[in-house]
């Protein structure tokens, strides 16, 4: 190279941020990440677990209270029959998607990224989905009926309404998260038999020693493994649209003002894929604090998520903003009506709650400050929160609270089993979380091995880059200079801590010795 | 799996020149054939009269629209390429580069039927119903939008900033090209990230005006995602077929690897899916409620003839190039990428065709017929006229830089791409 030997890089090569920081080795990827799951877990833990539980619990009562005593319970009524219910089902079915995205659209554009992330996210979206779940099922009223979602065949030989998007639902909702449970499972496996590989007792090894299907890591068993991997991949990246367009439809098909426009698909999903990376980052943030995996999930990976609620909130905003030209610019009198409820009438500050968390909010993300900034990313990503839940609250109850017949429009509010109720699927749902961080593997081992930079094949040599990602040149001397004194620095600090080590063995042994 | 082994010291300094004298013969023909039909064309707009001038008004509509959504395709793929910093094209980027700096040239070709009072009133008939009956219910509720002089500023403002956008982002490449400089880099990620919303904006409005104004009573919030959609799509098929071309004539062959086909194809594969799902949500939802403003749009095009475009846009817009380019085979051989593309191009045609052209028999003839009998042949001059003069200037607008960016940071990580 003849440019290296002139001052002024005349053909400049940018790096790529480093995936995994402060050069980790393999070895310690997997100590780190098995090490979560075979310690004890810290004091934290309990103190979230032991409310999720208790929260569980309110869940239980409620929905027993609810079947013992009939849906009278709830606020719903005359003009407003899906109330609550609907709005939480909209509201986790669209957490759980940010899960399947990761996995499978991230991985079929190879975005290496994805790997720190991937493994809770789709575990999320198991959780998700189960919280959604439960309450179409206790919509129907008759909880003991609810069989009749299913086209079963009957003695009555009746028949589901096969026109009617709600019974798609139940079809999209179901293979979503077959699906995705298996896509989860699949990805765990050389994980589990790392764990089992690793564990010491009994019981642990045989669940996952059984758990592990008996994968030794072979040649032949990577091969099919990324095969089915890929086309697990490739079979749910269209699921990550259709669920949430099948949950779209059951609004758009109808002729109600407010839910019938043709930009319902797309924008539920955009918004779907926006509240789950918001959910990802409400959990991961505070795990990748408490176990100390500052170095596997880097800010790197926190700056491309809060750049994906960047871009898919302002979607979300487009179609706001489509939805309102459209209802004006069409001159349908009753769409007009609608969105003129919707922003000025009894639920205005549920839609302007909605427009300001929602598009507003993640407006600061702009800034790299902002996505840098935890608290920030974190205070965004709790409006967000709220905002898709107001999203799917405004769509529902606006719309229908004030229909065509205004004899017929009545006020809704709901009761304190819908708030319980609501709340308690929190618990369940951060329960569950819970639990899989005390017994998987959080972050997948096996694939963020393969970002390392000693497993790619390709690798250039740092003396190729003459810029770092963020466009800082540099000095290769400068650079040796200073990995040797880091490295000098971390032994003084290693040395340091092993003589505090021994000092403190020490005098615990003299102490010992004192007593007896 | 190919690490094809080219470093930087393979690749020249100041990038590689296309030799725009081995396909000179195809310019000249082009351009010949260009200034023969455009010159038919504008007499028919400037100095015709009647029905052929109304019609061809249409035509031309379709022609113009056809090559702008190619182009605005192009920056789109720009804008992407940097906001999301990719490495992978940046061999093609270039080629990409000089697809949307054809929009200042499409944007000129739209001007006729602008600004001559007769074609104008014969495609928008809001237009016309603005002096012969003001007093219109559904006019009046829209008058704040659909007034001409709104138009002629929306107009503007999109030419203004869609050509802006193209322009600057290739200044900044070629300034790039010159000094080295990574500044550009990220000054262009730094921008494309605030013009992408812009150029949302724009490509959506100038789908509401010119395409959905067609009929004013219309409507459809999905209208702007379907357009972009298409060109989205169309314009990724035209950056590998221009890739194919030059590498034909012996450009490109050092830094474009059948990789970068094979992410192309795959783009474009996402893209066919992602049309069918939007144009499928938009007729559904549509078809399912049955309402009579809504459906009007689909009840002419699925009328007689035009039942068959709209049967040949189901299956040759998706299907047929769903199942084709399903397999990595048909991503990673040349002749069947291209086959797909030169497919692909021609459905999009059938796509803004079926959108323009229905609207024509019944607005002119005032619901008397449904088609013009001439109607191809005025259709075809139109598109010849519109696609000769833009393949004239875009074939010249290539051979003027290197065709690659000779010195953008991250050409390494094109060159050595491994899918």
């Amino acid at each position: 190279m003849a440019d290296a030997q002139t001052s002024e890089p005349i053909r400049p090569v940018l790096a790529r941020e480093p995936l995994v920081t402060n050069g980790r080795s393999m070895s310690w990827v997997t100590n780190k990440i098995c090490g979560i799951v075979e310690n004890r877990q810290p004091a934290l833990w309990w103190y979230l677990f032991i409310p999720s539980v208790i929260l569980m619990g309110v869940l239980g009562y409620c929905l027993a209270y609810l079947v013992v005593t009939g849906v009278g319970v709830w606020g719903n009524n005359h003009p407003v029959g899906w109330g609550w219910a609907i709005t939480n089902f909209v509201f986790w079915i669209g957490i759980g998607h940010a899960g399947t995205l990761i996995s499978a659209i991230l991985f079929l554009t190879r975005q290496k990224w994805r790997t720190s992330v991937n493994r809770a996210a789709e575990a999320m979206t198991l959780f998700a989905v189960i919280c959604a779940g439960i309450f179409p099922a206790i919509h129907v009223g008759r909880f003991w009926m609810v069989w009749f979602l299913a086209p079963v065949p009957n003695a009555n030989g009746i028949w589901q309404n096969f026109k009617s998007p709600l019974l798609w639902d139940v079809f999209a909702v179901s293979t979503y998260f077959t699906v995705s449970v298996i896509f989860w499972y699949v990805g765990l496996i050389p994980d589990l038999a790392t764990l089992r590989d690793r564990a010491k007792k009994g019981i642990r090894k045989l669940a996952y020693g059984f758990f592990a299907l008996g994968w030794r890591g072979a040649n032949r068993h990577w091969r099919h493994y990324e095969m089915a991997y890929l086309l697990l991949a490739a079979l749910s990246t269209p699921l990550v649209l259709s669920v949430h367009s099948v949950v779209s439809f059951d609004f758009a098909t109808s002729i109600v003002p407010g839910w019938h426009t043709t930009i319902f698909p797309p924008y539920f999903v955009a918004g779907a894929i926006f509240g789950g990376f918001a959910m990802v980052l409400t959990l991961m943030i505070p795990a990748r604090k408490i176990y100390g995996l500052q170095d596997l999930i880097t800010h790197k990976h926190i700056d491309n998520m809060a750049k994906i609620i960047l871009l898919t909130g302002t979607i979300v905003g487009y179609a706001y903003i489509m939805e309102l030209f459209i209802s004006w610019y069409g001159g349908n009198k009753y769409e007009q009506a609608a969105f003129e409820n919707r922003q000025f009438g009894y639920y205005k500050w549920a839609y302007w709650a909605m427009f300001f968390c929602n598009v507003i909010s993640p407006q600061v993300f702009w800034f790299k400050y902002c996505r840098h900034n935890l608290w920030v990313v974190m205070a965004v990503c709790m409006c967000v929160n709220a905002g898709m839940w107001f999203e799917r609250f405004v769509i529902i109850v606006t719309s229908i609270a004030q229909d065509f017949l205004p004899g017929a429009w009545d006020f809704y509010h709901p009761t304190r089993i819908e708030i319980w109720t609501f709340v308690g699927t929190f618990g369940l749902f951060l329960g569950l979380f819970l639990l899989f961080l005390r017994f998987f593997p959080v972050i997948a081992m096996s694939e963020i091995k393969g970002v390392l930079p000693e497993s790619d094949p390709h690798y250039l040599p740092p003396e190729t880059f003459t810029h770092d990602a963020e466009g800082e040149k540099l000095s290769h001397k400068g650079l040796k200079k200073t990995a040797k004194k880091t490295a000098k620095k971390t032994a003084k600090k290693t040395a340091k801590k092993a003589t505090k080590k021994a000092t403190k063995k020490a005098t615990k042994k003299a102490a010992k010795k004192k007593k007896n | 799996m190919s690490d094809h082994g080219v470093t930087l010291t393979d690749l020249p300094l100041e990038g590689e020149r296309v030799e725009v004298s081995k396909f000179s013969k195809v310019i000249k023909i082009a351009g010949l054939i260009g200034a023969v039909t455009l010159a038919i064309s504008l007499a028919i707009l400037f100095l015709g009269s009647g029905r052929l001038r109304e019609s061809f008004s249409y035509s031309w509509l379709f022609a113009c629209y056809y090559f702008f959504t190619i182009a605005l395709g192009g920056l789109f793929w720009v804008l992407l390429h940097h906001v999301s910093n990719s490495g992978w094209g940046i061999a093609v980027r270039r080629v990409m580069e000089h697809l949307a700096n054809m929009l200042p040239f499409s944007f000129i070709f739209f001007i006729p039927i602008l600004i001559l009072t007769e074609p104008r009133e014969a495609l928008y008939e809001w237009m016309k119903l603005l002096h012969t009956n003001p007093d219109d219910v559904l006019l009046k509720g829209k008058a704040p939008y659909l007034t001409m002089g709104f138009f002629f500023f929306r107009f503007a403002a999109y030419a203004i900033s869609l050509c802006g956008m193209a322009w600057l982002m290739r200044h900044w490449s070629l300034s790039q090209d010159r000094t080295g400089d990574v500044k550009y880099t990220f000054l262009a990620r730094r921008f494309s990230a605030g013009f992408v919303p812009v150029f949302a904006v724009c490509c959506t409005f100038m789908a509401f005006d010119l395409l959905m104004g067609l009929d004013y009573a219309w409507f459809s919030t999905m209208w702007g995602v379907y357009i972009f959609a298409g060109s989205a799509l169309s314009s990724m098929a035209m950056i590998i077929l221009t890739v194919t071309f030059l590498r034909s004539k012996g450009s490109l062959n050092k830094v474009v690897s059948i990789e970068h086909y094979h992410i192309m194809g795959k783009l474009m594969f996402a893209f066919t899916v992602f049309w069918a799902y939007i144009s499928f949500s938009q007729f559904f939802l549509y078809w399912y409620a049955k309402i009579t403003e809504e459906t009007k749009f689909y009840i002419l095009r699925n009328t007689e003839g035009w039942h068959y475009v709209s049967l040949l846009l189901v299956f040759g817009h998706f299907v047929i190039p769903f199942v084709f380019l399903l397999r990595q085979q048909a991503k990673k051989d040349m002749r069947q990428i291209c086959a797909a593309c030169c497919w692909v191009l021609f459905v999009h045609l059938i796509d803004i065709y079926w959108i323009i052209i229905p609207e024509r028999g019944p607005s002119i003839t005032e619901g008397d017929k449904l088609m013009i009998p001439y109607g191809i042949l005025i259709d075809a001059l139109a598109f010849i006229a519109v696609g000769s003069c833009m393949i004239w200037i875009f074939l010249r607008s290539i051979g003027k830089y290197s065709i690659y960016p000779s010195r953008d940071p991250r050409l390494l990580e094109s060159t050595r791409l491994v899918n």
